[in-house]
């Protein structure tokens, strides 16, 4: 046990915060869906252009909270000192304040209205302070590591590009930007599309470092294909958002150039593909079962998903599944079958080697089950609505938006008892894991090492 | 890899990135045509900003999904202005009627305006390439 690392609890205070944010995700997406069956639902009371920021801002700051505390955890493996733990708890006492602010003006009908960051442009500011003394707390630990391993150049590259495209979402507030609809619309979806590229650098990252503690293998996150793989990686989050904006009348070298990109993403498709057999044989570890259990998940969603992204990425094929439900069970597959999955393999892990929990497994697993299922029958509602409105859209003589949605009522039926199962699964896996850390805490079960204990026991 | 080579590769991605964004940024020929917002749209993008309108409603397939998409809806047969000052004032089953002034309304229907003159939404009006590439109808 490290000493030094005793009084560090920065890292569990942002994963229990993003657990709760998850089941807000679940619950506001729940009650969100109920509008599709019944539109007038709670109406004058909390309405979909409430419940939908609620939603997103949960589902993006879990991600983020998520993501930020797997990695603080990382730093106890390097150095932990007072200057680092007053820099994580300045980042989470920042964004905690912001967080209740946003949701509250969200409650009170107060808002910013652009994709993803809905809330007022001023809590800006506490978001990216927070995530500045996460960067700076970054380089000072990490400053000292001598070999880099690929997750740690993922991570600052999460990290940095983060930072750029929370700054370049709000150039809207200039006028150079915010007085051209047009313009206005690249940049924004310049920087959102960048956005998830760079949490998904966090989060892969964080796989790659999981997967790495699983099988005890150091030399794969600092082999050459390894960064090859972040190079391409990183060269798609720069320059292949344009996929989100095809049918936008913008200078059509912005097509061209994210058509070819996005297309280089085969060769990591295939990639996964060619890997299946290896990366499957890792699971014959039962002491680390539950984590390898979540990322194995996420493995499949992921095939899935990327399958779903080369294709909506050919333009020819966009214009039918752009701004249907298609893009929406991208997004959902990308954030709960891949991000959430990973995330809460990270949690379970760090659960497990921080209070030596070992009784949950069983609970774990079920309910990891019931939520893959759950997430398989809504993708497949949404595919088959996204489907039909893209028929819809192509038709010469359609009929009016209100009929064509009222047509779609059996699949959102499926939708909502599936996002049920999910509330259910997500809810439970994040109860089991809060509790883990709660009883953690109540008992002074802390060895200090979540991951290190870890490579002990395996 | 070795890390001079590591630097060299994310040196020349991280520059060629920079000098994409600031040409995007202040290309004047990255549109087609002029989509500047007069300053009622302006006003009129900005009250739907605060009412975050695009949680239900979309412009080029971009926002939400519970309500149609409005790029066109000011030139849309049985729609345009008397249309869209109803609906914001008296809402439907699912939409809430927000209680708007009149300027208020004639700014947003203005904003929509504009939106509509930047061109058509419209999926049918593009045509796919063998490329597998797409073309927009004023781009022939």
């Amino acid at each position: 046990m490290n000493n030094k690392s005793t009084f560090f609890f920065a890292d569990r205070l942002f994963l229990a915060t993003a657990l709760l944010m998850l089941i807000g995700v679940v619950i506001y997406g729940s009650l969100a869906s109920v509008y599709y069956l019944a539109p007038g639902f709670l109406k004058n009371y909390l309405g979909f252009s409430q419940l939908r920021p609620l939603h997103v801002t949960s589902v993006v700051f879990w991600i983020l909270m998520a993501a930020s505390g797997g990695v603080y955890h990382s730093f106890r493996e390097v150095k932990i000192n007072r200057l680092i733990h007053t820099l994580a708890l300045a980042h989470y006492t920042i964004w905690f304040v912001a967080l209740v602010a946003i949701f509250m003006s969200y409650y009170n009908g107060i808002f910013g209205g652009r994709e993803y960051w809905e809330f007022p442009p001023k809590y800006a500011g506490f978001i990216a302070a927070g995530w500045f003394f996460f960067l700076v707390s970054y380089l000072i630990v990490y400053r000292s590591l001598k070999q880099w391993s690929v997750y740690h150049w993922m991570w600052l590259t999460g990290i940095v590009c983060f930072l750029f495209t929370f700054f370049e979402n709000y150039l809207w507030i200039f006028p150079f930007v915010n007085r051209d609809a047009v313009k206005d619309l690249t940049i924004q979806w310049k920087s959102n599309g960048s956005l998830v590229g760079s949490w998904n650098q966090l989060v892969y990252g964080l796989a790659f470092y999981l997967m790495e503690k699983i099988s005890g293998d150091k030399q794969t996150a600092r082999s050459g294909i390894s960064f090859a793989m972040y190079f391409l990686g990183l060269f798609n989050l720069m320059f292949n958002w344009g996929h989100h904006i095809y049918t936008l009348p913008t200078a059509s070298y912005v097509r061209i150039i994210s058509y070819a990109v996005s297309m280089t993403e085969w060769i990591i498709f295939l990639r996964i593909i060619f890997l299946w057999k290896k990366t499957n044989a890792v699971a014959g570890k039962p002491a680390m079962r539950i984590s390898f259990d979540f990322l194995n998940s996420s493995d499949h969603w992921i095939l899935l998903n990327l399958f779903l992204a080369l294709l909506m990425s050919i333009p020819a094929i966009n214009i039918y599944t752009h701004g249907t439900h298609v893009t929406v069970a991208h997004a959902m597959g990308t954030t709960i079958g891949i991000n959430t999955l990973i995330l809460l393999g990270v949690s379970a892990e760090i659960m497990k080697g921080s209070c030596n929990e070992t009784n949950s497994y069983p609970v774990l697993k079920r309910w990891l089950t019931v939520m893959n299922i759950s997430l398989g029958a809504m993708l497949l509602s949404l595919l088959v609505v996204g489907v039909l409105k893209g028929v819809w859209q192509m038709n010469p003589n359609q009929g009016s938006f209100q009929q064509m949605m009222l047509g779609f009522r059996p699949y959102f039926i499926l939708m909502f008892c599936s996002g049920i199962g999910l509330l259910v699964a997500v809810a439970a896996i994040s109860v089991v894991i809060l509790r883990s850390f709660i009883l953690c805490y109540t008992r002074k079960k802390m060895p200090g090492y979540g991951f290190g204990s870890l490579m002990k026991e395996g | 890899m070795r890390f001079v080579v590591k630097i060299s590769i994310l040196l020349v991605l991280v520059c060629s990135f920079a000098m994409y964004s600031v040409h995007l940024y202040t290309d004047t020929k990255l549109l087609k045509k002029s989509t500047r917002l007069t300053d009622a749209a302006f006003e009129g993008k900005m009250i739907w900003q605060q009412n975050n309108c695009q949680s239900c409603h979309q412009f080029y397939g971009l926002g939400g999904y519970l309500g149609p998409d409005l790029t066109n809806v000011y030139s849309t047969k049985d729609k345009g202005t008397g249309y869209i000052g109803i609906m914001v004032q008296n809402g439907s089953i699912t939409m809430p009627a927000y209680k708007m002034s009149k300027t208020e309304i004639e700014k947003v229907t203005e904003f929509l305006r504009c939106m509509d003159e930047t061109g058509k939404a419209d999926p049918r009006t593009f045509k796919a390439t063998e490329t597998g590439n797409i073309t927009r109808e004023d781009e022939q």
